[in-house]
């Protein structure tokens, strides 16, 4: 019964270790599946929903508020699927979303560039050089992306569990590398975790139901409460309460809401 | 009170750069949603500004469109350097009287010679304003209570619809600077109301507030100012006297420069010191109003330098002194303005009607204005907190009304300053007053070793005073100190529970010195328990604890019993049966 995120850089042999350890413990392995999910879910084009979770996020973007949209969709298809329990995600995003909860294991693949521009010519079969170009530029786009809506830094040590380096070990050794640190308990399910990620699963499904209404609206909840905090002026708070309301209504799992104005935020 | 910082972080040179451009603390608050809100909330005021500018510029003694240049320049630079998210400033009536007032006598009004001593007067108060806010003075306008700011609000909104109700009936008024006697006049004139305009101000009122309850989210006051255009033009306003703007001036603000000779400047200094001061204690209180309702936390000083800097701009682009008007800050509000650029889209919006549309003006009903006005000025009205406040008790709600009937009654100022005395003189009075409560031990509620009651203990008395011992509170607890001994001659031994006392000053504390002699002169003691840290190290540092007795300072109030009980010897104490403590028990 455990959760396994594998975050890793294209090309770094990330999805190569997902896919063994999934089927060394029975696990379903998903990864493109999500945005399948949340392009069913929420009736969104598959490639709107890629380039939100990967281009980091334009002048444009702040003011539409596109990216937070197709965010907020993907994050709670993403946190749906993984209330399922034993499987492995690999791919964008999953470990951001999952920073809070403690039982599932944050996993980061790196390796070094030239070994990646290697798989790459050979998988890809393109020049060295452009293969080098095509990834410097992915991995400064996934940095800004994060930096940008999380203000964090997928390549900060810090957000994971552990990071496994390929140059110094094999797919196999990676893998086994994995499946004994898994075995701790502090990365078994238990029924408190998994409150936590039902809660916070709970808060992304509002989320998404108010995010076309509110894209700034954030979500916090707790055994069915769901508390929403919403920039507008106090002036509309009957309006935007009553609006919140018929938006969650048809959310599963929420028993009460309580909706917060924010009209304001000053830094200091 | 100064707060202790938890860490030492560094301050960033974000934060410093946030501090020189205060815009830039709200300026990641801004989306699509905020500036959807600001631009409705702008267009509405730039409307609204149209016919006030100019006439508070004609109540000054300027041609009316200095008037709205002043609403073009000093409400944007006021936004973005000040610090609440919804005042709007700009030419007010308080300011164009004083400044009228002050000028009027030196030079002709209207006349060039006019207009450079008030741009020189302008750049003066703003320089006051600025150096106030870098001074850090905006401490003092905290003793403007809440109360006050309610109680004035609401007589502004009175005052408001005051001077609108002759542009809703259409009539005539003579001038008059009293409350009172635009009253008379208006029910004097009553007979001479213009039906048409009547109706075409309660046409846009009744428009207003329906769009207020059923479309919330449209910019309702400026529709309904279109609407009311459209039945004055039904109306065949001119034929019927329904008074219509005046064409405005299409140009935007020309530069000027004040007057900084020695002479100048010596002449005016005096006279734009009011002007300051007035132009402060109004936006601050409307800022202040207004932030009880948006929640916000005004900078007192920021919002000095905003004014200040405010008026010193605009004495560069021929403006007089602005300060932060009621009805433009609450129309802003109302119409669902989220942050300062509100009042930047303001003042472009008014620009453009200027250099486009300015013929268009001709074809707004004065009335129209005047039933927008009235509802603003309703809204303005903080009805749950009278209420909250006529609940709470009388001292507040003497300050409530006195401060509501001193804005109808005189100038507005001085109804602040009045307001702000009598909060002064009740908060002395409270300070002055601390309570003192009489403690026995509480045996019915688990973890509560004292509570307060009236019956006692016929040796022991202990006590509980709620405040600080000051030169100033002093004369109240001896009182309370010798009424004891007149109704309790045998309570000898007191226990002052000191954990309500933050702070005790030189007189407090020879006043605790003094009865512990007394006290001891009268075969008893004084014992302090609970003592906060700071009492504690000053009463050490002045000797005093020597005086009182080291030991006769306690952590706690158990402790404090177990060591004051057995000390005492006294007749009454031998026949009680009552054994209020756990250790007269154990007494023979």
């Amino acid at each position: 019964m455990s959760i396994v995120t594998i975050s890793r850089g294209s090309y770094s042999r990330g999805k190569e270790i997902a896919e063994k350890l999934a089927e060394t413990l029975g696990y379903e392995c998903i990864s493109r599946e999500i945005i399948l999910e949340a392009s069913e879910q929420f009736n969104i084009p598959e490639i709107k929903l890629v380039r939100a979770i990967h281009d980091a996020p334009s002048i444009l973007d702040r003011f539409s508020y596109g990216k937070e949209r197709y965010i907020a969709f993907f994050r709670a298809a993403f946190l749906k699927r993984i209330q399922k329990d034993n499987l492995v995600y690999h791919g964008l995003a999953g470990q951001i979303f999952v920073q809070n909860i403690p039982h599932i294991l944050k996993i980061r693949i790196i390796a070094n560039l030239d070994a990646r521009v290697k798989e790459e010519v050979k998988r890809e079969k393109i020049s060295a050089e452009q293969a080098r170009q095509i990834l410097v530029k992915d991995d400064a786009e996934r940095r800004k992306w994060s930096m940008a809506l999380y203000s964090l830094d997928t390549w900060d040590q810090r957000f994971y569990d552990m990071t496994l380096h390929l140059d110094t070990m094999g797919v196999e050794d990676a893998v086994s590398t994995i499946l004994h640190i898994l075995q701790r308990p502090c990365f078994q399910t238990t029924p408190k975790s998994l409150e936590l990620l039902n809660d916070l699963s709970l808060s992304a499904q509002t989320e998404a139901a108010l995010v076309n209404e509110f894209p700034k609206a954030t979500v916090d909840a707790g055994k069915g409460l769901v508390y929403v905090s919403i920039r507008g002026s106090l002036i509309d708070e009957k309006r935007i309460t009553d609006k919140v309301n018929r938006l969650v209504e048809n959310v599963a799992g929420v028993k009460k809401v309580n909706v917060n104005i924010v009209p304001h935020s000053i830094k200091d | 009170m100064k707060f202790k910082k938890l860490q030492n972080t560094p301050i960033s040179a974000m934060t410093y750069l946030r501090r020189i451009f205060p815009f830039l603390r709200w300026w990641n608050f801004i989306g699509w949603d905020t500036v959807r809100a600001d631009l409705i909330a702008g267009l509405t005021g730039a409307i609204i500004v149209l016919p006030q500018g100019v006439a508070f510029a004609m109540i000054a003694g300027l041609p009316p469109e200095y008037g709205l240049y002043t609403a073009m320049v000093v409400p944007l630079v006021a936004a973005l350097f000040g610090s609440s998210l919804h005042l709007i400033s700009g030419p007010t009536t308080a300011i164009s009287i004083v400044i009228f007032s002050s000028l009027s006598s030196v030079a002709v009004p209207g006349s060039a010679e006019y207009i450079r001593l008030v741009i020189t007067l302008t750049f003066l108060a703003g320089v006051f304003q600025f150096a106030f806010g870098l001074a850090r003075m905006g401490i003092l306008v905290n003793f403007v209570s809440h109360t006050v700011i309610v109680g004035f609000t609401a007589g502004a909104a009175i005052l408001i619809v005051t001077s609108q109700l002759k542009h809703v009936f259409g009539i005539r008024l003579p001038g008059s600077e009293s409350f009172f006697n635009d009253w008379v006049n208006i029910i004097r004139e009553i007979s001479g109301i213009n039906p048409y305009a009547l109706i075409v101000a309660a046409g846009t009122l009744a428009c207003a507030v329906l769009f207020k309850f059923f479309r919330p989210r449209w910019p309702g006051l400026l529709i309904a100012m279109i609407i009311g255009s459209l039945i004055a033009v039904f109306l065949v306003a001119k034929s019927h006297n329904i008074r219509l703007m005046e064409s405005m001036p299409s140009h935007l603000p020309p530069f000027s420069i004040p007057d900084f000779s020695l002479d100048a400047i010596r002449m005016l200094a005096p006279k734009a010191f009011p002007v300051a001061l007035i132009g402060l204690i109004e936006a601050l209180s409307i800022a202040r109003s207004i932030a009880a309702k948006s929640r916000q936390l005004i900078d007192s000083n920021q919002e000095f330098i905003g004014q200040g800097l405010s008026n010193i701009c605009g004495s560069f682009f021929s403006c007089y002194a602005g300060s932060g008007s009621f009805t433009r800050s609450g129309l802003n509000y109302h119409s669902g303005a989220m942050t300062p650029l509100s009042a930047v889209f303001s003042a472009v919006f008014l620009a453009l009607i200027l250099l486009l549309v300015a013929p268009l003006t001709e074809y707004l009903p004065i009335p129209a204005m005047g039933g927008v006005i009235l509802l603003v000025a309703f809204n303005l009205i903080d009805f749950h907190h009278i209420r909250g406040i006529i609940k709470t008790g009388k001292q507040e709600t003497f300050i409530l009304l006195t401060t509501f009937a001193a804005t109808l009654i005189f100038d507005l100022e001085f109804a602040i300053y009045g307001g702000v005395l009598m909060s002064l003189f009740l908060y002395l009075s409270r300070t002055a007053h601390p309570e003192v409560v009489s403690l026995i031990p509480n045996p019915d509620v688990p973890g509560q070793y004292l509570a307060e009651a009236d019956s006692s203990c016929p040796a022991l008395k202990i006590i509980r005073v709620d405040g600080s011992l000051f030169f100033g509170a002093v004369n109240h607890v001896v009182e309370f100190f010798q009424a004891i001994d007149k109704q309790l001659p045998y309570k000898c031994h007191i226990l002052i529970m000191a954990c309500g006392i933050n702070f005790i000053d030189i007189t407090g504390a020879e006043m605790l010195v003094n009865e512990a002699r007394r006290r001891r002169g009268l075969r008893g003691d004084l014992y302090l328990c609970g003592l906060k840290q700071n009492a504690r190290d000053f009463l050490e540092r002045g000797g005093y604890l020597d005086s009182i007795g080291a030991d006769h300072i306690f952590v706690s109030e158990t402790e404090a019993i177990k060591a004051i009980l057995p000390t005492i010897d006294n007749p009454e104490c031998r026949k009680c049966q009552s054994s209020l403590f756990k250790e007269c028990e154990n007494r023979e």
